[in-house]
């Protein structure tokens, strides 16, 4: 675990929110401050590739996530329990994402300087 | 703008913060996203009148990022 986040991003939520959580973040990566990214429970359907969401206008996230990497976020966990509830595989996931275990989440939150939940 | 007999969360928030000279910050493009517009971005989008009430400032993610950088703790409010 890392101890020297100035932000924790935990994205719980898909659609609208999923996106401005995912906006923030990379700010958050512009502005050099360490940042890692948390997906728990159906945000972890950001994962998903080749996502269609011109029927339903959603923005469609791929291009925010593909961008992390490159703003300097390359810490991006996602729950175990999560990935397994909604069927994503973590090996077919488009980014590199480390799996959370029960438990782990605290120690982010508490080595966090800010935590901000979306 | 909430029924006259109904509790005016707007006006309460706006009585706080000039009670308290509370910086208080309306990110620009979630108040866009419901028709909240203050008057520099009225114009901006060649509307005829704003509607954010007085006391509230807009501003952008940079802004959020300035206040994570300096503020001693973040106190979110999740629905």
């Amino acid at each position: 675990m890392n101890t020297t986040l100035a932000l924790l991003m935990i994205c719980r939520r898909s659609g609208y929110t999923a996106s401005a959580c995912l906006e923030t973040t990379l700010t958050a990566g512009v502005y050099e401050q360490h940042t890692a990214l948390v997906l728990l429970d159906e945000a972890v359907t950001l994962l998903v590739t080749d996502q269609q969401t011109n029927e339903v206008q959603p923005k469609n996230v791929a291009q925010q996530l593909a961008a992390l990497d490159l703003y300097g976020i390359d810490i991006v966990y996602a729950d175990a329990g999560a990935l397994a509830c909604y069927g994503v595989g973590a090996d077919s996931v488009p980014i590199a994402v480390k799996q959370l275990q029960p438990g782990e989440l605290a120690c982010l939150v508490a080595d966090a300087r800010h935590t901000v939940v979306f | 703008m909430p029924p006259q007999d109904e509790f005016h969360l707007p006006r309460a928030w706006q009585n706080l913060i000039e009670r308290h000279s509370i910086d208080a910050v309306v990110c620009v493009a979630s108040a866009l996203k419901r028709g909240i517009v203050d008057q520099a971005e009225a114009q901006r989008h060649v509307l005829t009148g704003s509607n954010m009430l007085p006391g509230f400032t807009v501003g952008g993610l940079g802004l959020l990022m300035d206040a994570f950088a300096n503020a001693d703790r973040v106190v979110h409010f999740a629905p």
